[in-house]
């Protein structure tokens, strides 16, 4: 075995401890929070309670989650690399983006939210040749879904 | 039988159905060429297009996208030494290789012929076997259902992904998301937050995009951007004075690859939950032992790409026996067609055939269809396809988001939706860095609903008489599958890791 096996094994096994931890979280929030405050627990007429199934999954994915942490539990303190913070940037990074453009295409509509997101692709994607065509995309093709979806399906986007 | 086969036809070439096909195919054509992306890609993007279609010209227009899309995969496959997608992977093997030493067109010939024969078979296959599947499927009560879907749920979590154990958790956490919205029997909010956008639930279409179509190009975006917007790979120029024609008869005389990789790819097609990457490294790797040449694999023996290609392209026609005749998907692209589906009033499983036989027969027409417009569109279009292979991701990747937004808007022209895919689309991403499987979320989110009526009715069936239920040998058999199933996929995985 390799240092840089062992070290892949430690880095993918913190990562694993890590989403077992979060869904751990998770799945304790459903049980105990989500489900009793939100589905009716009381059957009628001899049914089967409405909460019966959410509590069945939810706890399924618990014990799940317990034996993803258990089992990489001596990665816990792996110094090894695991990707975590760099998913927890890209995903902060994703939530700036999506809510933006979200927020876009409610208060500006699809054009400027449209042109915002490619742009936004283009700079994460750092292709940098032909810039005359990624200038085109970005501007104009918003403008030209628009037109088209308005032509072929006769609805208006905002 | 003959009336309803001619009618069929009748029904299936009408002009609008021909130009939904034509267009599915060349768009999964497209769409499989481009790495990155692939024909689930372009069936999760596209299925809010047919909602202005017939259910006939969109079903079709769908299995023409998956049957394109499969095929279309092989381009940069073999041109470019970058499988988009994971089935891919096996035709890269061979198909590069004859692709360096300046038979890329042969190479690509072969392809799509191997693709479009496997097809073909598979189709043969499904047009048999379904009635008598759906037949055997209408025995079936609540508790039956239960264990067929457990298995289904196994055997998916024990091939997806990289660990038995991330499987099942994705598959829960589908079904758990499945049952946000009002209660199937006593309609009481689950979930809700009093927002009536939750009342049905989260739409199908919404996850698929965001978790399966703009999750894997963000995934795609953002290593290219490590990579500083470089493509890593080249296009393999053809050197002159070698032949490019593929005889008919060449073709013909890998007869026994050819059956061989369709019945693979048929057999595995109808397991519910197994993929298409299984059915073409299987195929892969029974083509190289039992070929006199097997040694040769892996150095451009079109042999191993008529193996890949033929098992892949048949898993498209026999993943419709289970979804048909059970209403379980073969695998996610089956699992896509299950929502459009849906979306049009269609609800698929055994009586899928006695109320919508019009229907069922028409799209086996069209799959029939679809196969002879797939070899001539496929075949023409060679020049035309490498074009696409080659356009740098940098250019191509940014749009598709657009295409996706707007793809969740057009069905309910609401921002909730749009809303909704761009969450699943960051859970996506989280999903596939840390290992856990999409395609197990997405089919158990399809399928939620269903396993909870059926476990809810197999409780109140037996009431607390739960002994009586070992008197079931269907539901035996099935367990006993399951447990197997998981046994098995557990012990492997526990060897990988060591």
């Amino acid at each position: 075995m390799t240092d840089s096996n062992e070290n892949d094994r430690g880095a993918r096994g913190r990562l694993d401890f890590q989403s077992g931890s979060a869904l751990t979280i998770a799945s304790l929030v459903a049980i105990f929070w989500l489900i009793p405050r939100y589905v009716p627990g009381e059957a009628v007429r001899g049914e089967i309670a409405p909460s019966t199934f959410p509590y069945l999954t939810a706890f399924v994915v618990l014990i799940c989650s317990l034996t993803l942490m258990i089992t990489n539990w001596r990665n816990f303190r792996s110094t090894d690399m695991s990707g975590g913070s760099r998913l927890l940037a890209e995903l902060a990074g994703w939530v700036a983006i999506a809510g933006i453009t979200l927020l876009a295409f409610d208060r500006l509509g699809f054009i400027a939210s449209g042109t915002f997101a490619v742009l936004c692709a283009m700079t994460v994607t750092r292709y940098r040749q032909h810039l005359w065509l990624l200038a085109l995309i970005a501007f104009g093709l918003p403008f030209l879904l628009k037109v088209s979806v308005w032509q072929i399906f006769s609805i208006q986007l905002p | 039988m003959f009336e309803q086969i001619a009618s069929a036809f009748e029904a299936a070439f009408t002009f609008w159905n021909l130009v939904a096909i034509c267009g599915g195919i060349v768009l999964g054509i497209v769409i499989g060429a481009i790495p990155g992306l692939g024909s689930v890609t372009a069936m999760a993007v596209l299925i809010p297009v047919t909602y202005y279609m017939s259910p006939l010209a969109a079903i079709a227009f769908l299995v023409g996208v998956n049957k394109g899309g499969t095929s279309g995969g092989a381009i940069p496959a073999i041109l470019l030494n970058s499988p988009g997608t994971p089935e891919a992977a096996a035709t890269a093997l061979d198909g590069h290789p004859m692709a360096k030493r300046g038979e890329a067109k042969r190479a690509l010939k072969f392809a799509i012929f191997s693709s479009v024969t496997g097809d073909m078979i598979s189709d043969v296959m499904l047009i048999l076997l379904v009635v008598p599947f759906a037949a055997v499927a209408l025995q079936f009560g609540p508790l039956e259902y239960t264990c067929v879907l457990l298995f289904a749920f196994a055997l998916l979590a024990g091939i997806t992904g990289d660990s038995p154990l991330k499987g099942v958790i994705a598959i829960f956490a589908g079904i758990f998301l499945s049952t946000i919205g009002l209660d199937p029997v006593h309609s009481s909010q689950r979930m809700t937050f009093g927002q009536v956008n939750l009342y049905d639930g989260f739409s199908l279409t919404s996850i698929a995009i965001g978790a399966l179509a703009l999750s894997a190009v963000m995934v795609e975006m953002l290593g290219l951007g490590r990579a500083k917007g470089q493509d890593s790979f080249t296009l393999e120029q053809p050197r002159s004075g070698i032949s490019t024609a593929l005889p008919l008869r060449e073709f013909l005389s890998y007869w026994r690859t050819i059956l061989r990789s369709s019945l693979i790819g048929s057999f595995v097609g109808m397991l519910p939950g197994l993929g298409v990457t299984l059915a073409a490294f299987l195929s892969y790797g029974a083509a190289r032992r039992a070929s006199p040449n097997g040694d040769k694999f892996g150095t451009g023996e079109p042999e191993g790409i008529i193996a890949t290609e033929a098992a892949n392209s048949a898993v498209v026609g026999a993943n419709l026996v289970p979804t048909i005749a059970l209403g379980i998907p073969g695998n996610i692209a089956a699992a896509l067609l299950i929502g459009a589906l849906v979306m049009h009033g269609i609800v698929p499983g055994p009586f899928m055939l006695t109320m919508h036989g019009d229907l069922v027969y028409g799209l086996f027409a069209s799959m029939i269809i679809a196969n002879v417009i797939h070899l001539i569109v496929g075949r023409l279009g060679v020049n035309l396809w490498v074009q696409f292979a080659v356009v740098p991701r940098g250019i191509i990747l940014p749009p598709v988001i657009l295409f996706c937004i707007v793809g969740v808007y057009l069905p309910s022209q609401s921002l909730w939706d749009v809303g909704v895919m761009l969450v699943f689309a960051g859970l996506g991403v989280a999903m596939i860095r840390t290992g856990f499987s999409l395609v197990c979320l997405v089919i158990g989110f399809l399928l939620g609903d269903l396993f909870e009526t059926s476990f809810r009715q197999t409780l109140l069936l037996y009431n607390g008489k739960y002994a009586e239920a070992i008197l079931s040998p269907v539901a035996l058999l099935f367990i006993a599958l399951t447990i197997g199933v998981m046994v098995r996929a557990f012990m492997v995985s526990q060897r990988k890791a060591e």
